[in-house]
């Protein structure tokens, strides 16, 4: 027998939410303003804003956001400090702050280059007081279950991201850096690309869904020995491509086929996982899917396009050049974001619904959870999403600003409609649904007997 | 295995229809008569149920008919007695015998939680709920501490089993 303290709502999540949504909404609308990609060339210093505001802003801050509720549930024990949750967001929204003067600075705006560096430590140093707040919150937890393990390694990639991102910001602002500062600059963009989309995001998007999906679908969550190797095969290729990839930069284009076998064996993980999802979404008790796992069905649709887009580049001559960006873009909103955002549709409410009524149950009436929310209402805004990340790649691919504003606007549009669900979720009051008591005691006493 | 007398439940229109069909196959399952199976058609094979049903003592064999569908046929383990809620067996010294059990396994978050705290509004100070959970009730806990219970948590091969004691004097 054992007797354990339980969790609590994290007391920073909501604002942690509501910021992310805030600087998702606003790349957008650089977007739709024609000032960022795809309706920009893509280093134009307002798409390195729009870039950041989504990498930084938008995905980093929610995944630490649902992370700071998530992994204290794994754990069974209380987050470690609720300071330090506070502190990491401050530091974060600050340097990235900081970030976007120094990137348009770049852009001929009157502020120090250097705030760019100094607003990427910033970031950083936020980065680390969340990753030590989490990892303090884990200690002891033996054996560490598997979505945990996923995000551990990807807090490791989140630092490494940081730590070369700095350094880029260092090359633009010291007057004459380094050679080898220098070739990081030239030819590191696909590490720096590689240790945040591949080893930060997919690895939490991986172990986050791998705890939330078998939860809200009723699935068997011990994934057994594929969903150990699809750890291993992801972390595995990563740190290996990521080595070979230095090497490559540092050492003249040696180790590049080093880094090559990496990232297939990473894409393999990734392949598997899609594979193994589908079994789970096959083997759910739960025959009717929440709009959360619908929203997360078409996400790792989009995850799957682009496996398959980047194993297609491979064999066109000339591909790459044009379909990279556009393939990183489908990664960042058509996968990543629409999943942030529908397990978002599912956290918020829970969570409100937590705070709300959790004193009350079996005392009086009270609503359900569903209650809270309306799938209906909510649908239509995760379709014009999804749609509009689509346009938006399809646009990057062709080249056409105008298209990119447009599907940036569908962006923009759907974004703020489930934003104010979530907001709609929080506040609102409806009338109960559950009766105060009901004889479930003794009609269920036969039922186990 | 012949002479073995079955009970025949059809989920595939409440699955079509979108429903929930646990609800009413655990009902099945606890209006069967001693000895009887559960003869259960779906239009998936419904692997989380063998565990539930296993851990109630029932063997089971699935194969897919015509159109996809899947029969499966569970049977009750030969001249097993009734499963005995383990409660009975291995309750600490100073704890009454639960006076009332939930089976709250196949259950979304937080109906568990629900359940348990309307289950325990109606129960006396110094009586024991016992419940069956498939996920550790992480939120109940405080919430327990709250209203002044006391709860054992142990983790068996079919899911969580709690204990849960009334607290003499309930805050309100």
């Amino acid at each position: 027998m054992t007797s354990i303290i339980g969790a609590t709502l994290s007391r920073w999540t909501p604002a942690y939410f509501a910021a992310a949504l805030a600087a998702l909404v606003a790349a957008e609308a650089l977007a739709v303003a024609g000032l960022a990609y795809p309706a920009a060339p893509l280093l134009a210093p307002w798409s390195l804003v729009a870039v950041h505001l989504v990498t930084i802003g938008w995905l980093s801050v929610l995944m630490l956001g649902a992370l700071h509720q998530f992994l204290p549930v794994i754990a069974a024990r209380p987050l470690a400090s609720d300071r330090l949750a506070l502190a990491a967001l401050g530091l974060i929204e600050a340097g990235l702050a900081a970030m976007i003067a120094g990137f348009l600075a770049l852009g001929g705006l009157g502020v120090p280059v250097a705030l760019l560096p100094l607003g990427g430590s910033a970031v950083l140093a936020g980065f680390l007081c969340a990753a030590g707040n989490l990892g303090w919150t884990l200690r002891g937890t033996s054996p560490l279950p598997l979505p945990a393990r996923f995000v551990v390694a990807a807090l490791g990639f989140l630092a490494l991201t940081a730590l070369l991102g700095i350094g880029f910001g260092c090359a633009f602002a010291v007057p004459a850096p380094p050679d080898w500062l220098a070739a990081l600059l030239a030819q590191g963009l696909a590490l720096h690309l590689l240790a945040g989309i591949g080893g930060w995001f997919a690895l939490t998007a991986v172990g986050v869904s791998y705890k939330l999906l078998p939860m809200f679908m009723l699935a068997e969550e011990e994934r057994g020995r594929l969903g150990t190797s699809i750890l291993w095969l992801m972390v595995g290729g990563l740190v290996l491509a990521w080595c070979a990839g230095l090497i490559a930069v540092l050492a003249d284009g040696r180790g590049h086929l080093a880094a090559e076998a990496g990232e297939a064996i990473f894409a393999a993980g990734l392949t598997l996982y899609l594979w193994d999802i589908r079994l789970l979404f096959r083997q759910r008790l739960r025959r009717g899917l929440e709009l959360n796992s619908i929203t997360a069905a078409f996400s790792l649709a989009f995850l799957a396009l682009v496996l398959a887009g980047l194993v297609a580049v491979r064999f066109v001559r000339g591909a790459e050049a044009v379909v990279a960006a556009p393939l990183l873009l489908l990664a960042l909103l058509g996968w990543l974001s629409l999943l942030g955002l529908g397990q978002l549709y599912k956290i918020v409410p829970f969570m409100s619904w937590l705070e709300r009524y959790a004193p009350r149950l079996g005392r009086g009436p009270v609503p359900r959870v569903q209650d809270l929310v309306s799938e209906g209402r909510a649908r239509p805004w995760f379709a014009v999403f999804a749609l509009g990340a689509l346009a938006c790649a399809a646009a990057a691919t062709i080249g056409s600003a105008g298209a990119a504003r447009i599907g940036a606007a569908l962006l923009l549009v759907s974004t703020l409609a489930i934003a104010r669900e979530l907001m709609r979720a929080r506040r609102e009051s409806p009338s109960p649904a559950v009766p105060g008591a009901f004889p479930a005691t003794l009609q269920q006493r036969r039922s186990l007997r | 295995m012949s002479g073995q007398p079955f009970a025949t439940l059809d989920v595939r229109p409440i699955l079509r229809a979108g429903g929930e069909p646990f609800g009413a196959i655990m009902k099945t399952v606890a209006e069967l008569q001693p000895g009887e199976g559960l003869r259960l058609i779906a239009t998936f094979e419904p692997v989380p149920l063998f565990k539930v049903l296993g851990a109630k003592g029932f063997t089971h064999e699935a194969h897919a008919i015509d159109g996809g569908d899947w029969e499966v046929l569970f049977t009750p383990a030969a001249n097993a007695a009734p499963v005995a809620p383990p409660a009975a067996q291995a309750v600490d010294g100073r704890w009454p015998a639960p006076s009332a059990g939930l089976d709250n396994r196949g259950l979304l978050p937080p109906e568990p939680m629900v359940r348990i705290l309307q289950a325990l509004e109606g129960m006396k100070p110094g009586e024991v709920l016992e419940a069956l959970n498939d996920r550790e009730p992480l939120f109940l806990y405080p919430e327990l501490e709250k209203r002044g219970h006391a709860i054992k948590t142990e983790r068996q091969p079919e899911g969580y089993r709690l204990l849960i004691r009334l607290g003499a004097g309930r805050a309100e």
